[in-house]
């Protein structure tokens, strides 16, 4: 009984040491083999694939610069994109591309797309690109008497109608207890502006940055600015046509998913961001850094959009600006799915 | 290695894991809790947001101060809880998240104070109200767009928190799991490492005991190693030398024993002949249990077969004549005591058709018990009905001769003393002139004959009642006898000028006239047969020896030439050198006969210098 047969159970030991040998050494490459598909799954597949040709109509705006870094860095070609950059001086005309089907992608922000809506366009914003409750402001003249905003009763104030500078310079009015028949508002394109300040051609223009920085710069003592981040907040978003983003879901989703890595990049390396910008839209880096904090640069779909679409709506409608009465439902013009899809926690929208 | 080396070195690295991990783990468990209070503390600001929206609603439905009042409050528990956070929450994108918080929080507080301002200018407004209404409209929406704003920071920040929550959990887990596999690792590794390395250590000893179990005792385990094992095979190795001794010794010793079971077997065959010829009887009992064994012969002397006797003390007992049981009994307790070597018994049994048989009893207890009692004892029993028969006859053969001598002696005493009595009255009565120097010398020589006679007939009494005890045999101190000896003999002292040396004499086993009479004589003749020269010195000693006391009567004397030193001891023997009239050449052999009668003796030696020197032993 004791002296038990220890060779033929070392045998059996020896037999069973091998085979559990042999299966951790399968689940071992089997693990490899998975970890290796997974991480080059996707570039493989890409680089197999033509570049999709899409155009982009973006701006020189600071509100653009998650495009123009996803661009410079080349987040769209990651994504199959091959961009055809459509430039323009400021959003609308941007919007004004995509719905004349010259472009695929427009940004711009929310007063044009207002606009549009009100006008029966089949539109979609996909993504909010930026906020910013500093960006619009009048710069105004000192020597024309204008020392604060009350003291722009009966001058002449230049604004691009149809976009947030039309929408910005009301409601400073309103802030300050003044109604526009008060004044006397002078149509301006945005590159007009700064020459018709400065040809004193207008007391004050209402406008953004860069233009903004610009001509008070320009004025330097004799100028003064005029800001109310508490009365309006802009949005600068993605804009396509709707049967454009029906028809390319993935599309969209890949654009979208290019433009959160833009996000990150800005995030983590703002000062490269600004070089990016500076040679892009050939503004002196110090302009677009002291600018710089006034905007936030986020891919979403909040609140912020929805409700200032409807203040705008409701202003047009009272000024006589839309021939529409009746609010439109903006959510059936916003596509969350896509941008849900590839960054949900970006949405911030109920439905 | 050895393997208690092994087992040592596996606890230190189970322990240095334990040690490398245990801060880990402290920093796990202390991560895990500053981001649970960072969680709570996210939550609690992200329901002062919504306490807050609710206030802003209310007054928004009513315009009242009371709500206004408490908006204002819940936002300075903002700015409190914010203050906390600061110091709480740590990571720059969390610093980030409550500086972006805080922003909004003191941008909504301002659109909120414009709110209430301008509805203050609103009551107020005249024509231009509409612009207030406005203005109104647009500050709400702002202020919608910062609440919403807020709710989102902080529902990150709460997220922010849950996600930092869960991966210190998770670190957590992984650490304790960590910990839990290298333990487990440690153990299954060392299991299976012992696991083998015992096996292949054990097989060579396994196979060794083996052998060695199959008596190749000149087998020896191979060991190479140093460690344990090879120590186990070293002992089982040492083992195996000793049990190869052991066993030789043992089988040398079985011869022996064997031999000796042979010499010994021959020798109980020659002691059962003795036995069977003496026609000696043969009993072994187990004193507590009451079991006695004997032989045919012991049943055969009280008329029974072997078969007949239930082996039981009771079988003895039972049958010994009653009025000689007590004394029976006396000799075994006595022996049982210690008090005597061997126990020895002479009484009757009863015979199986009734008569009585005498036996002679003798024994030895063989085995005691811790306390002193007697276990187990063996001995012999001989039928001595025919020696009593004669003895009887002898006693009576002597009492008649003791009876006889008596009156013989009574007899022949009677005319000395009448032979002493008349010349005595001769001399007396006769006158002087008719009594010449020859009738003179006569009449003392008659006279003197006459008290020789006496005395030799007294002497002759003395040697016939020698043998025999005149009273109760018991240990008897003898120095006072000495000393009472020597009181009678002070006349004698004093002449002689002798000096008689005694101290420290052990006592004797004996009956005390008899006892009384030995040293009477020997100091006698010691006093007697003085040196001319020399003033008599008498020394006396005694010891015990093996049971027996051994006396010595040493004088300075003129000592007994070895030629006569045996002689003397017959009867009416003196030297002729030593010639006494007082002297009946008697006493020695009263000395011998006396001493002999106890199972003694007495030798005569020359004394060192001169003189005699009596030694006599005597049942101590």
């Amino acid at each position: 009984m004791f002296f038990f047969d220890w060779k033929r159970r070392a045998l059996f030991t020896q037999q069973k040491r091998f085979v559990w040998k042999a299966l951790m050494a399968l689940m071992f490459i089997a693990t490899l083999a998975g970890c290796q598909k997974s991480s080059s799954d996707n570039k493989e597949q890409r680089s197999a694939e033509p570049l999709q040709k899409i155009t982009v109509a973006y701006t020189y705006q600071p509100q653009s610069t998650l495009v123009h870094i996803a661009v410079s860095k080349g987040y769209f070609a990651e994504e199959g994109f091959d961009i055809q950059p459509l430039m323009h001086t400021y959003g609308k005309a941007a919007l004004q591309s995509v719905i004349e089907n010259k472009a695929d992608f427009a940004t711009v922000a929310e007063t044009p797309v207002m606009f549009n809506v009100l006008k029966g366009e089949k539109i979609f914003v996909i993504a909010n690109i930026e906020a910013s409750s500093m960006n619009n402001a009048i710069v105004a003249r000192k020597d024309a008497g204008i020392a604060s905003p009350g003291d722009l009763k009966g001058k002449r104030i230049g604004f691009t109608p149809g976009t947030t500078s039309d929408f910005f310079l009301d409601s400073l009015l309103t802030a300050n207890g003044l109604i526009r028949q008060e004044i006397e508002p002078v149509p301006l394109k945005p590159e007009e502006m700064q020459d018709a300040v400065m040809a004193k051609k207008v007391d004050a223009v209402s406008t953004w940055n860069y233009p903004l920085t610009q001509i008070s710069r320009m004025l330097g003592a004799d100028g003064t600015v005029f800001y109310d981040k508490e009365i309006y907040t802009e949005t600068f978003n993605i804009a396509s046509r709707q049967d454009f983003v029906r028809n390319n879901p993935d599309a969209v989703k890949r654009f979208l998913r290019a433009l959160i890595k833009a996000e990150d990049f800005v995030t983590k390396n703002p000062d490269e961001a600004q070089s990016i910008m500076s040679l892009a839209t050939k503004i002196d880096k110090d302009l677009i850094h002291e600018v710089w904090n006034d905007f936030n640069y986020r891919v979403v779909l909040d609140q912020t959009l929805l409700i200032t679409l409807e203040d705008e709506t409701r202003w047009a409608m009272k000024n006589k600006l839309t021939d529409q009465t009746v609010m439109p439902d903006y959510l059936s013009f916003i596509d969350i799915d896509s941008l849900k899809a590839v960054k949900p926690e970006a949405i911030r929208m109920n439905r | 290695m050895r393997i208690t080396t092994r087992l040592r070195v596996i606890s230190a690295v189970t322990i240095a894991a334990f040690v490398v991990l245990a801060p880990v783990l402290v920093w796990s468990l202390i991560e895990f809790k500053n981001a649970k209070s960072d969680y709570v503390l996210s939550g609690t600001i992200r329901d002062n947001a919504f306490e807050r929206t609710s206030f802003r609603d209310q007054y928004f439905l009513y315009r009242e101060d009371r709500a206004r009042v408490q908006w204002n409050e819940n936002k300075e528990t903002a700015d409190s809880l914010l203050r906390q956070a600061n110091t709480q929450f740590h990571g720059e994108e969390n610093l980030q998240a409550l500086e972006r918080l805080h922003r909004n929080i003191e941008d909504s507080a301002v659109i909120f104070h414009r709110i209430v301002s301008n509805t203050e200018a609103l009551r107020a407004a005249g024509n231009n109200r509409y612009v207030y209404e406005e203005l109104d409209k647009r500050l709400a929406s702002q202020l919608l767009l910062k609440a919403a704003t807020i709710r989102d920071i902080a529902s990150a920040l709460q997220n922010a928190s849950t996600r930092r929550v869960e991966q210190a959990y998770r670190y957590l887990t992984i650490i304790v799991g960590l910990f839990a596999i290298i333990l487990a690792l440690a153990t299954v590794l060392t299991s299976v490492q012992l696991d083998r390395l015992i096996r292949k250590r054990l097989v060579p000893l396994h196979d060794g005991a083996r052998i060695v179990a199959d008596g190749d005792l000149a087998y020896r385990i191979q060991c190479d190693d140093v460690d344990e094992f090879a120590e186990l095979a070293l002992s089982i190795n040492a083992m195996t030398e000793s049990l190869q001794v052991s066993t030789k010794q043992l089988e040398a010793e079985i011869s022996a024993h064997k031999s000796v079971e042979i010499a010994l077997r021959d020798s109980e065959e020659r002691l059962q002949m003795v036995l069977t010829g003496a026609e000696m009887a043969t009993w072994d009992w187990r004193i507590p249990s009451g079991e006695l064994i004997f032989n045919a012969r012991w049943a055969e002397i009280q008329g029974y077969t072997l078969e007949e006797l239930p082996p039981r003390i009771e079988s003895w007992e039972t049958r010994v004549f009653p009025d000689d049981m007590p004394q029976v009994r006396e000799k075994l307790d006595r022996h049982f005591k210690g008090e005597t070597p061997v126990y020895e018994s002479e009484h009757r049994v009863r015979h199986k058709d009734g008569h009585w048989v005498w036996v002679l009893g003798r024994g030895k207890v063989i085995e005691w018990d811790g306390a002193g009692n007697p276990v187990h004892a063996v001995g012999t029993a001989l039928d001595i009905t025919e020696r009593k028969q004669i003895e009887n006859k002898l006693a009576r053969a002597h009492a008649e001769l003791q009876q006889f001598t008596h009156i013989a002696a009574h007899h022949l005493q009677e005319p000395a003393r009448r032979l002493v009595s008349f010349a005595q009255r001769l001399r007396t009565q006769v006158p002087t002139e008719l009594l010449n120097e020859d009738a003179t010398a006569s009449l003392h020589f008659i006279e003197q004959s006459a008290t020789r006679q006496s005395t030799l007939v007294r002497d002759i009494q003395l040697y016939l009642a020698a043998d025999q005890p005149r009273s109760i045999v018991e240990k008897i101190a003898v120095s006072p006898v000495i000393t009472n000896l020597l009181e009678h003999k002070v006349s004698l002292m004093r002449e002689t000028g002798a000096q008689v040396d005694y101290d420290n004499i052990c006592s004797a086993y004996i009956d005390s006239p008899r006892l009384k009479d030995i040293f009477s004589i020997l100091l006698d003749n010691a006093l007697r047969y003085r040196h001319p020269k020399l003033t008599s010195h008498i020394r006396i000693s005694g010891e015990l020896k093996a049971g027996r006391a051994v006396y010595r009567v040493i004088d300075n004397g003129i000592g007994i030439p070895a030629e006569y030193r045996e002689r003397v001891f017959g009867v009416f023997e003196r030297l002729q050198v030593h010639e006494d009239q007082n002297s009946t050449g008697i006493g020695l052999a009263i000395v011998r006969r006396i001493v002999e009668s106890c199972g003694g003796s007495v030798i005569l030696q020359e004394t060192p210098g001169g003189g005699t020197t009596v030694v006599l032993d005597l049942p101590g």
